[in-house]
This record gives C-alpha cells, structure tokens and sequence, in this order.
C-alpha cells in the first residue's frame, strides 16, 4: 500500500519551521502511547494480584520457576540469551534504517531482524511448551499462571504483528537491493520503514519491562 | 468561492471521491464517515431506547408482581420480562448508550464531521483508518447485540460487569451473552483508539495557516482534549476486557477469589477507564454547546482561555477520581477521603464552564431557535447533574445513596440532560452543513418541549425514589415491602418515560423528512464565524477549493463599528490592523 492512500496530502502546518514528524510517524507516536496504557493495565494488574499473594507465595508452591535465580538455570539462560536476542533485533533494524538513509538498500539490516524476531517467537513458543509439560498454563497455579501466559502472549501477538511489518519492510529492502544492482533509482519513501522502526522499538522495550516483573524481580 | 473539481480533489487529497452506493461503504471522505456514524448510532439510539421502555415497564407493572387477590403478574406486565432477561435488559440499554449511542455521536459523528471543516482541511490524517473506525464500531454493536439470540441471553452483569458476577458463567448466567460483551467492547476499543490517534494527528498537524491553537473553535479543543483521554483510558479497559473474556473461557483467575484472584482489580481496570469515560462523553458536548450558544446570542464566548483551560483541567482531574465509583468497596477510608477531594476539585473547572455559559448569553441578542433551546437546556440539566455529583462525591452521603436510584436520576441528568440536549443542539446546528437542507423549527420547538418536560418528569422522581430507599437493578421493586409506597411514583416514572421515548419520533419524523423537503440552507444559514460556514453546504469533496487563511479568533460576533454582526474567521483583516492585531472587544448593549 503506497503512503498516498494511507494519508491526507501533506498540509501546510500551521506552525512555522516546517513540521519536525511527517503525519504517519506523528500518528504513529500518538498510538504508541496507547498500546503503552494497555501494557500499562496488564502489568498493573499483575503488580497488584502478585502482592495480594503475600511474601514467599509468588511463584506459589510446586509451580515452575521462572525467576532468574543464582546460579541461572537452565531456562534462565534461554531466557536471558532470547531477550538479548529481541534487544538485538532493534539494533540491526536501526542498522538497516542507517544503511537505507545513506543510499543502500538495508536488506541484511532487515533481513537479520526478520530472523532475530522469528527466533524469539519460536524460543518463547519453546518456552511456553516447556512451561506445560511442567503443568503450568493459563488455568492452572492461580494467577501466576494467568499472568505470565496473558502478559507474554500480548506482548508476543504484538512481536508477530511487528514481525509481519519487518517481512515487508525485508521484501520492499530486497526491491530495493535489485534496483541498485539494475542501476535504477529505488523507492525514495521511508514511511513504511520508519513506522516500523517505531513499532518494533516500542515492542522491544515493553519486552524490557515485562522481562523485568516477571522474570527478574 | 468556487465549487471543488474532482481534478484537484484527486491531486491534493490522495483519494477519489466515491459514489453512488459505494460512497456509503468505501467512502474515505471525513463527511461521509460522519454521516455512516450519525445514522447508525440514531438507529441504536432507537434500540437503546426500546431497551429502556421495557425494562420501564416491567418497574411499573413486574410480571412477578404478587396481586391483592394472590395472581403472580400484574394483568398488564410483559410476561416474556423475566428476573434475568430484565438484568439484560438494564445491561443492554447501559451498554447501547453509553458505547453505541453517546460515545459515536459526539466522537464519530460530530468529530469527524466537524474537525477537518473547522481546522480548514481536506480530511482527517488517516482516512483509510478513520473508514476502519467505523466499520470496528459497526461490529461491535452487533457483535454485542448478537448477545439477545445466544443462549442464555445478552450480558446481564450490568455495563460495569463487576466480578465475579461477570466472570463466572454460573452466576451471571451467560457466559456467551457476556463474552459476546467483553469481546464487543474490545473492538469498540479498538475503534476509539484509531479514532483518537487519528484526531490528535489531525488537529496537531493540519490546521490552516494562522489558526493557532487560541483560535480554535471550542468544539475542536473539546474533542482534542478526550481524544487524549480516549486514547489513554480506553486500552486500559481493553485489557480488563481481555482478561475478562480468558477468566470466562480459558480458565484464568484473574478477577475468581477462588483461586487467588481480585474482584476488586477488575473495579480499578474499570474505573480506571470509566471515570475518563464519563468525560469523554460530556467534554464534546460541551464544546460543541459553547459554540451554539455564541453563535445564537451573537457574542464571543466569555473567557475563552478560561474555557480551554477549564476542559484540560477536567480531562486531567478526571484521571484520578476513578476511586469515588468504588466507596461501598470497602476501601481505606482516607483513600476515599482522598478521592472524594480529588473529585470536589472537579466543581471548579465546571463551574468556570458554567458561569461562562452564563456570561456568554448575558446581555446577548439570543436567537432562540431550536438549537439555542436545546443548548440552554444542556447548561441547565448539567448543572442540576454537575450538584448531584457533588452530593456524591462525599462518602458519607456517597454511601447512603450508592446503589439507589439517585445515581440513576444523577447521571441521567448528565448523560440525557447534559450529552444528549447538547446532541440535539449540534444536530439542529450543524445538519444544514451536513444535508444542505433545514430542519423544520416548528416541529423541533415542539420536540424540544416535549423532550425538556418529558424528560424531568421522568427523571427528577428517581431521586426522590432513591432518596426513599429503592435500590438499582432490581426486577420487581413491589418484592420490597419499603418500596411498594413508592410503586405510583415508579409508575409515573414509567409513562413519562413512554412520552419522552414517543416524542423522539418527532425528531426522526423532521430529520429524515427534512432531507428532502427542508428549506435550502445556503453556505451560513446561522451567520457564524467558523470555517465550515464559508464552504457550501453540504461540502463538495475535498472541503475547501483553497485553504483558507485564518485573520480572526472564532468567535467575533457584535464587533463594534463593524458592517454586519459577525466576522468570517477567514476575513482579511480592514487595513489599519494587521493579522496579529489583538481580538477587539465588543461592547455589549446596556
């Protein structure tokens, strides 16, 4: 889809010195504060039913452990390696954007975050399988069980819906890469490029917080 | 002005214009959406209110009435009402109102059909996601509609849907009518998020050159200000939501004691939304009531930064007063004492609201047309509202009338009197823009009559009956034996309810007839100041052939030694004062 059916022409704004955000990037920084009070309400929640648990109750008698302990467990070391390799996915999309800005294409930039973001959803997907082969699942250990599968799967349905925009953006890097190598001029817009950037970020530091109260403290 | 090509509609606005059918399901256009939202949400209005009679007549005459003689059924009750399908019924008209009715009036009729004309641009930021707004909201009506036929019937919890009556399937007695609820809310979340990004986008990024933020119309500051609180407060319900709907279905505890669960979280999610909520409703309407009461007392609106301020002020405040809904909760007391402060503070910026209305039609010529009586009846239902409200925020008087009809007479008084006057006033207002044509003046001044008198008689006894002890949400109040001396009262309740319902199709009647046989409006049948008055009416695709270029605050009306009443906002200024030149005061006669 081409930005001109997604936005109004570009209006002169009413403020002098030119607009500092084009609308689509503008609009998509207005979402992202609203996406930040849904993960806002879950881990509220959470915060409070886990204190309603009491000390030494949380996680609750015969459940899995999932906090880190010293010295890490196995499943910490998943843990702790997958969340490195979603932080990293931010820094090869950011490399992409770079290369893209100076005139390349990006595709391993973005390619590399398409790939980084499949194996964290497969590894927590590994995980969640794990988890019930322990007897831990939506239903069962009262709200430890519902929070952790609630919390990670929002957060995981928003890795995917990221991870479909990456695709895209990976497919329009690999046009784009042909294009360069024909000696065309490619796509001059970075819309798409950038709304993802924003989203992905925004889904990699939610995962920051959400490693931390569920995994950390 | 000249009339809008589709040639620079195609080049400077990103799409074409839609027609014939496909105009009312593809359309991108701004008005158009306005217009889908408009009608629909009238025609759930009729639901809503439909919901409303019945659950009114069953007050009157319950099927489960005990007779002198022994007969269980008043001779006249509706027996197909039964206990559950009358909490249904309670619940459905709550949930129809509030999200179906109130909500996509003021948000998506009004915001959509009015922001982009008074901001002096082509469209919203998103068309594209605006159109999806739509369609979301469409859905989740009948997605929470659908509720009537599954069995068990719709959700019956209530529109607050408290645990763990909501969530547990052997209490509320249908747990598909209930999921069919939650799931009905999430989308209609989801179309007021798209909706709210869209318009804080729009209104930041796209006025017109010279109009700044202090020149903006009210109703645009009104609607800007709860798309913030749409935007913030509405996915925190959406996640209460989610977790409501895996606690009915997939076995989760969040909200079931039973399993370490909160019933009280899910009140804080809740309120947590619900307070903005309340806000969200009533902020547009104030909005769009200043402009109509400028406009038809022909003077600028008094304090106007007073005003915006005012509306921040609440929009802000209203974020934390969540805790005055949950007093009866059994919450700490000096957290509720906390509250009910925080929520007393409310009173200012409203009473700044209220004595501007007031300063603003002081000394005005008023044109008492049907939107001015409209608007006029908005200030004072809100006010009788707005003190209920006070009575409530203190929790010792909180606590004696929680959970009686005095909160129904409350917040109908500010839901009906307040939002719905205020609709009705935008509707006689801004319908000329919107279909060329005029709503005839005769039939809405015996609309409005009817609607003001119908409507106190219906809902100024219900604080009287809660004052007297009768609970909210029950079936049969003649099951009480403290409440069967109020039974005549809930009977006359009952038939000025009916007259208030009937009346309405006073309304429908004009609007839809209206359409084809009005008086042709012309550009500015008002003679007001906003850019949408400069444009013809209805507005061709694309709003405006040129953008316009703003010289003048919104409201200059009776500037002195000025040729005519009013100033255009887009009028260049006369020589001697430059675009910057400060607003020049009128002087009021007398």
């Amino acid at each position: 889809m081409s930005t001109a059916t997604l936005t109004s022409p570009g209006h002169v704004p009413a403020s002098a010195g030119g607009p500092r955000f084009t609308l689509p990037k503008f609009g998509m920084l207005v979402f992202l504060a609203s996406e930040a009070m849904l993960f806002a309400g879950l881990i509220g929640g959470y915060i409070v039913l886990r204190l309603a648990q009491g000390p030494g109750n949380w996680p609750p008698p015969g459940a899995p452990e999932i906090g880190v302990r010293l010295p890490p467990t196995f499943l910490n070391w998943v843990m702790i390696v997958n969340t490195a390799i979603l932080l990293s996915s931010s820094l090869t999309f950011h490399w992409g954007e770079v290369r893209m800005r100076k005139g390349g294409s990006g595709l391993i930039g973005y390619s590399l975050t398409a790939l980084l973001g499949a194996v964290f959803l497969g590894v927590q997907a590994w995980e969640w399988h794990h988890l019930k082969g322990e007897g831990m699942w939506f239903d069962s250990f009262g709200t430890y069980g519902s929070c952790f599968f609630t919390m990670t799967g929002f957060h995981g349905l928003h890795v995917f819906l990221g991870l479909l925009g990456v695709l895209w953006v990976a497919a329009r890097a690999g046009l784009r890469q042909m294009k360069l190598f024909s000696g065309q001029t490619p796509n001059p817009s970075h819309t798409f490029e950038e709304l993802t950037g924003y989203y992905w970020h925004f889904v990699d530091v939610v995962w920051i917080f959400l490693y931390s109260i569920l995994y950390v403290l | 002005m000249s009339t809008i090509t589709a040639s620079h509609v195609a080049e400077s606005h990103g799409h074409e214009e839609a027609t014939g059918w496909k105009k009312y399901i593809w359309s991108l256009d701004h008005k158009i959406i306005g217009i889908q939202y408009l009608f629909t949400s009238l025609g759930f209005l009729l639901v809503g209110g439909a919901l409303a009679l019945l659950l009114r007549w069953q007050l009157a005459y319950p099927s489960t009435q005990v007779m002198p003689n022994g007969d269980v059924g008043n001779p006249i009750s509706l027996p197909f009402i039964n206990p559950q399908f009358y909490n249904a019924l309670f619940t459905m008209h709550a949930t129809v109102m509030v999200f179906l009715v109130v909500m996509p009036l003021l948000i998506g009729a009004f915001g959509n059909y009015l922001i982009p004309l008074k901001i002096g641009t082509g469209d919203m930021a998103f068309p594209l996601i605006n159109e999806l707004s739509y369609w979301f909201f469409l859905a989740s009506g009948l997605i929470m509609l659908a509720g009537f036929f599954v069995a068990g019937g719709a959700a019956a919890g209530g529109w607050t849907s408290y645990a763990p009556l909501s969530t547990v399937a052997a209490y509320n007695g249908t747990k598909m009518g209930q999921t069919l609820w939650a799931a009905g809310i999430f989308i209609n979340g989801l179309a007021s998020i798209m909706g709210a990004f869209n318009y804080i986008t729009t209104i930041v990024n796209m006025r017109a050159p010279g109009l700044g933020f202090f020149r903006l119309p009210l109703t645009v500051w009104a609607l800007f200000i709860t798309a913030f609180l749409l935007l913030l407060a509405v996915p925190v319900l959406s996640a209460a939501g989610a977790m409501l709907i895996l606690d009915l279905n997939f076995g989760t505890s969040f909200f079931n004691p039973a399993k370490g669960g909160q019933p009280l979280l899910w009140q804080h999610l809740f309120w947590f939304f619900g307070h903005p909520e309340v806000y969200i409703m009533i902020l547009p309407a104030m909005g769009m009531a200043s402009d109509v009461l400028s406009i038809f007392s022909r003077k600028p609106i008094f304090g106007y930064k007073a005003m915006v301020f005012a509306m921040i002020a609440i929009g802000f405040l209203g974020f934390i007063v969540w805790g005055h809904h949950m007093f009866v909760s059994g919450m700490n007391l000096v957290l509720s004492a906390a509250f009910g402060v925080s929520t007393m503070v409310i009173a200012v910026p409203s009473a700044i609201k209220t004595f501007n209305w007031l300063g603003t039609i002081w000394g005005g010529s008023i044109r008492f047309t049907t939107a001015m009586l409209n608007a006029l009846a908005f200030v004072a239902m809100f006010v009788i509202g707005g003190f209920s409200g006070i009575f409530m925020a203190s929790t010792p008087v909180n606590i004696f009338v929680h959970h009686t009809y005095f909160i129904v007479a409350h917040f109908h008084y500010v839901l009906f009197g307040g939002s719905i006057f205020a609709i009705f006033a935008s509707i006689y207002t801004w319908y000329p823009k919107m279909f060329g044509r005029m709503l005839d003046e005769t039939l809405g001044k015996i609309h409005f009559a009817l609607t003001f008198v119908f409507f106190n008689l219906c809902f100024f006894p219900m604080h009287n009956v809660g004052l007297g002890g009768m609970m909210r949400r029950i079936a049969d109040p003649t099951a009480y034996e403290h409440l069967r001396s109020l039974q005549p009262i809930n009977q006359f309740i009952t038939l000025s309810a009916i007259g208030l319902g009937f009346s309405q199709l006073i309304f429908f009647w004009n609007f839809f007839r209206s359409l084809k046989q009005g008086r042709p409006a012309g550009k500015n049948p008002w003679q007001a100041t906003t850019l949408e008055w400069t444009v013809d009416s209805p507005p061709g695709h694309g709003n405006f052939a040129v953008t316009p270029t703003v010289y003048h605050g919104p409201y200059e009306y009776s500037l002195p030694g000025h040729p005519r009443d009013f100033v255009m906002q887009n009028e260049p200024p006369a020589p001697d004062a430059g675009p910057g030149s400060p607003v020049r005061r009128p002087v009021h006669a007398g």
